[in-house]
């Protein structure tokens, strides 16, 4: 096209001009229109006993189908190291002979997992303790044959009680003889001991799967194991992720709250998922470390929302934290998370009226409640 | 713009040249803006069957069908799934826990029936998407 001055009459000029800025302005409104609708990777699996599914968004199909089978080769790999029910993995070996002089040797991911389960265990006073293995056996939680102890089972059950105890553990690191820059990680535990991880693993393995896919390059993805999420960036739909809060008494994936959130991870427990009815009375699987039964809560459900600040092992503080602060009660979990600004949550307590529900103050302006039966508060003191 | 008359013959061979790949951007452009901002089409209600990953069956769910009982065999066992227009539920299962069965009915977008021994889901779908990303329970 020729522009030169007295080829081109005023109006043609204006023409071409208003085509170009036109013509731009759609290839501008395409290009984000593109972007909006970039490829997706989404996988469902089963691990660690319960539905995992990674779900990746960006551009880039290829390196994000790789960096989802990625983070779930590390959850099943994880899974190898803390599962109670494989044969050779870390905890059964640990399991099988507690109290071995000088502790079974661990991988470094096991080790640093016990690590933090500890300082959960002592930060909760105890209310999250990852030696009720015995327990857990003891009632046949997640087993073919779950067992309600009777009168007759009281002895037994105390001598199991008497194995609990987050502060018989012992970690320690050494070096190894074949090498010195090979560090050795130790573990051993009480006579009589076993450790379950159940109340901790999956978070850990939700922060592992995250740091796998961030660093992989992928800006908007969730992680749910078993309602364990861990979210990075925003949403696909260019908005912050919207995920939702259980309804305690409705069939799971019914939401009584949805959270809008970028880059933090949220976990739930209750007393909903897992119950064996007996004469009327439901028997639940969260147990009290102290009491050695199911604890007696006036919390329906604890969920734990942390926001993501790095390398942190959020999900899995998350995780122990929500069964912890489900066995402490509505008192003690909103006297534990006052001071704890990090750390944020929101609280279904039941009533005569009908649940009634606790919002830290984090979170009061990101949490819109769905349903109206939710809709009355409870505060601190109440 | 109203151009004058004589406007396109006083154009040079060049220039109509570059009208036509201004008016094909103009187009493929337009074009791809509206399929990309184009709302999917919300299909009716359905329940979907899973096992192990993999979708084995749909289940209308829009009172347009009748009601219907399936029995799936699972990993290791079977569920039987009933689905008329309320909803869909497990009403039968051989695995240990039962919690499937315990479930009941579900009949919200999103909201699902898991039996972890066997490795079977039963998802409610469709219907006008929940605006919802995923949930924690």
């Amino acid at each position: 096209m020729d522009f030169r001055k007295g080829t081109q009459s005023p109006g043609q000029v204006r023409f071409f001009t208003v085509c170009a800025i036109i013509a731009l302005a759609l290839a501008f409104l395409s290009f984000i229109a593109a972007r909006g609708g970039s490829a997706a990777v989404e996988r469902e699996t089963f691990a660690m006993g319960t539905l995992v599914k990674v779900s990746a968004y960006g551009r880039g199909g290829a390196s994000l189908t790789s960096a989802v089978e990625a983070a779930l080769a590390e959850i099943s790999r994880l899974d190898g190291l803390f599962s109670v029910n494989i044969p050779d993995s870390d905890i059964s070996r640990i399991n099988a002979d507690p109290a071995k002089p000088g502790g079974h040797e661990v991988s470094a991911e096991t080790y640093e997992l016990l690590g933090l389960a500890l300082a959960e265990a002592e930060a909760t006073g105890g209310a999250f303790d990852p030696t009720v293995g015995a327990l857990v056996s003891f009632w046949g939680i997640g087993t073919q044959n779950p067992r309600i102890p009777t009168a007759e089972d009281s002895g037994e059950m105390a001598a199991v009680l008497g194995a609990v105890g987050w502060d018989k553990i012992r970690l320690r690191e050494a070096r190894a003889a074949d090498g010195p820059e090979r560090p050795v990680y130790l573990v051993s535990a009480g006579v009589g001991q076993a450790l379950d991880l159940g109340a901790v693993a999956k978070g850990y393995a939700a922060d592992r799967a995250a740091a796998i896919l961030r660093e992989r390059g992928v800006k908007s993805a969730l992680v749910d194991i078993g309602g364990n999420l861990a979210a990075i960036g925003r949403s696909p739909k260019r908005r912050e992720w919207r995920l939702g809060f259980q309804d305690p008494f409705r069939p799971r994936g019914d939401y009584f709250a949805s959270l809008s959130v970028s880059d933090a991870t949220i976990v739930t427990s209750g007393a909903y998922e897992r119950f064996v009815m007996k004469d009327g009375v439901a028997y639940h699987h969260i147990l009290d470390p102290k009491t050695g039964r199911p604890a007696v809560s006036d919390l329906e459900s604890v969920s734990i929302v942390m926001e993501h600040t790095g390398s942190s092992r959020n999900s899995a503080r998350s995780d122990a934290l929500s069964t912890a602060l489900f066995v402490m009660g509505f008192d003690r979990a909103v006297r534990f998370l006052e001071g704890r600004g990090e750390v944020q949550a929101v609280l279904v307590s039941r009533g005569e009226n009908g649940p009634s529900v606790y919002i830290t103050d984090g979170l009061k302006q990101k949490v819109t409640i769905r349903e109206d039966a939710f809709r009355k508060t409870k505060e601190a003191g109440q | 713009m109203t151009p004058k008359p004589g406007f396109f013959a006083a154009m040079k061979k060049g220039d109509r040249v570059m009208l036509a790949i201004f008016a094909l951007l103009l187009a493929a452009s337009l074009a791809a803006y509206l399929y990309r901002r184009a709302a999917p089409v919300p299909a009716g209600l359905v329940a979907t069957v899973s096992i192990n990953g993999h979708v084995v069956d749909t289940l209308r769910l829009d009172g347009a069908g009748q009601p219907v009982r399936r029995v799936y065999e699972a990993c290791g066992g079977f569920n039987t799934v009933y689905a008329d227009e309320n909803g869909a539920a497990v009403v039968e299962a051989d695995c240990p826990d039962h919690l499937c069965v315990k479930s009941g009915p579900i009949n919200r977008p999103g909201s699902s029936v898991i039996c972890l021994p066997h490795r079977f889901i039963l998802r409610v779908e469709g219907g006008g998407a929940d605006e919802l990303d995923g949930g924690t329970y």
